[in-house]
């Protein structure tokens, strides 16, 4: 370029720099509003969203839904489960932890190294649909069946997480349901509470030696994993995500009564919500309380290391609704829920 | 105003100087890889990128204590091959178990995915390589070649930050995650433009004068 040049530009090159400038502030601007969309698409992480003396609102907890990182059904459900007798579980070891279901005479166990990765099997327990979950970020396993009058309903995974907790969505409405809570917070099904099924966590040793005629979920699901591993920690021997440190995602309520990945049995009758340590049930092998007006039970079962949950019902004891939970996890849900510990 | 339209004819200049330096980057590219040292080098460097790559989305998993004992040696799930799990992140197809000690879950779209990353690498660490060898020979100072280098390394691995994070399982990762997983869809995009940009510059320092190659003692001239 000339000193006669530098004094007048030319006009071409004018134009050129003109619209290299134009180009990369419409790309800033563009990538400046997609990224700050993408960011403030983020619920607010105060928790000053949850009132005093009240559980979140459906719509608090429609508002609150992250992306956990895989997209639509990109932690694929398990729609064919494939069973086998306990004695062709060889991929399981004593230690690891199942999941037992007992209905109607049937026994089935989940095994979490397969569940860790699917999350979601829409089964057919006693000629019955059935959809099996665990959220391996809260500690939750929960059977749902629709209640009468409610369609047929088969769940997969959208991708995205309420309070660190599992979201599903059903296939035949949309609407999306948190694993932890079992009641729609978005579509036409919002408010509509699925009815559940306890399962118990066990250890594949001592399920076996309860039930030896247990059927087991097998690893053919269709979907290629790496069984056996668990990207976030282990149970045997405990660490990882399910001891360390807090919980990965956003919730709307943190409490430090207990530390965040204690586990808890949270029991649900009516509208009223109770925690128990599930350690002080380990200890005291029977704990009694009163919710919502029923008189519950919590017995700890020596031949499954697991506690479970009754209630009474006129003069008999039944299930009653009970989960294992991350204590972060319960709170975050139910902020208003008594505690015994 | 005269100033600032020299401004804006200078921003003209150096797009055209860009587009020139973008146009001669492959025969650069070409003339650094005939090169049997630096080709060596790229080579190395884009492997060691792809296994990286593999094995940070669990496509190559390697078990000390020898866990895959039992599991049938190949698997497959051929239905699945456009089936997407994240961004930029697809179903395998077929599972390889050839030891107790080793899983390969092959997706031919994610290993095609990380072998354009790790060309780039390796066509980045070729360039770098000659270009550190001629600052050398000028005498610059020999940090360049490291420098040059680092950066193609740290882009590669740029878009698994949101797997590295899990991994780590730390309180950072709670404090990025939510921030990180919205825009991990332009990881691997950026991860892609910020090679071809560091490509194309590192191609641009590379002297026209012939080079000389110390293991084969060949002469060729490099760009046009």
């Amino acid at each position: 370029m000339t000193g006669q040049q530098h004094l007048k530009p030319n006009r071409r090159q004018v134009l050129k720099g003109a619209g290299v400038i134009g180009g990369l502030v419409g790309l800033l601007l563009g990538g400046g509003i997609l990224g700050w969309q993408a960011i403030s698409d983020r619920p607010a992480d105060s928790p000053s969203v949850v009132q005093p003396g009240q559980d979140p609102s459906l719509e608090t907890l429609a508002g609150a839904a992250v992306s956990g990182g895989p997209g639509k059904d990109g932690i694929p459900s398990i729609d064919r489960p494939k069973f086998v007798p306990a004695q062709d579980a060889d991929f399981l070891k004593d230690e690891e932890p199942v999941f037992g279901l007992e209905y109607r005479g049937e026994v089935w166990a989940y095994p979490q190294q397969v569940l860790v990765w699917h999350e979601i099997v829409n089964d057919t327990v006693a000629g019955e649909p059935l959809t099996v979950t665990y959220c391996p970020l809260t500690g939750t396993v929960i059977g749902f069946s629709s209640p009468p009058g409610m369609p047929e309903l088969t769940f997969g995974t959208p991708g995205k997480l309420v309070n660190s907790n599992l979201l599903m969505y059903d296939r035949q409405t949309g609407s999306e349901w948190p694993q932890l809570l079992g009641t729609a917070i978005s579509g036409p099904l919002k408010g509509q509470r699925l009815d559940t099924l306890p399962l118990v966590w066990s250890t594949w040793k001592e399920w076996r030696a309860a039930h030896p005629d247990t059927r087991v979920l097998s690893t053919d699901t269709g979907a290629l994993r790496d069984y056996g591993s668990d990207p976030y920690g282990s149970y045997a021997p405990q660490s990882g995500y399910y001891v360390e440190g807090g919980p990965l995602f956003p919730v709307l309520a943190m409490n430090d009564r207990l530390p965040d990945k204690e586990v808890v049995i949270g029991v649900r009758a009516g509208e009223q919500r109770l925690a128990i340590d599930k350690d002080l049930v380990r200890k005291a092998k029977t704990v009694q309380a009163t919710v919502g007006g029923r008189e519950v039970v919590a017995r700890w079962d020596d031949q499954l290391d697991t506690a479970r949950v009754f209630q009474r019902v006129g003069d008999r004891w039944q299930p009653a609704d009970f989960l294992d939970s991350m204590w972060f996890a319960w709170y975050a849900f139910y902020p208003n829920t008594q505690v015994r510990q | 105003m005269n100033k600032v339209l020299t401004a804006v004819a200078r921003v003209g200049d150096a797009w055209d100087a860009t587009v020139a330096a973008a146009v001669v980057t492959p025969r650069r590219v070409r003339a650094a890889l005939a090169v049997r040292r630096h080709r060596r080098i790229g080579l190395v460097g884009a492997a060691v990128v792809l296994l990286a790559y593999l094995a940070s989305i669990g496509d190559l998993v390697v078990s000390p204590s020898g866990r895959f004992t039992g599991v049938p040696v190949f698997q497959t799930a051929w239905e699945q091959l456009f089936r997407a799990r994240a961004p930029y992140l697809f179903e395998p197809v077929l599972a390889v178990h050839p030891t107790q000690h080793v899983a390969v879950f092959v997706s031919p779209i994610n290993l095609l995915l990380g072998t354009i990353v790790a060309a780039l690498v390796g066509c980045n660490v070729a360039v770098a390589g000659l270009a550190a060898r001629q600052a050398a020979s000028c005498r610059r100072p020999r940090y360049a070649r490291l420098l040059a280098v680092l950066p193609a390394f740290l882009l590669g691995f740029a878009c698994c930050v949101p797997t590295f994070l899990l991994v780590l399982g730390s309180g950072a990762a709670a404090a990025l995650l939510p921030v990180l997983i919205p825009l991990r869809p332009v990881f691997y995009p950026l991860t892609l433009l910020l090679l071809i940009g560091t490509l194309v510059w590192g191609a641009s320092r590379l002297s026209m004068r012939p080079a000389t190659d110390d293991s084969g003692g060949e002469r060729r001239r490099l760009g046009q």
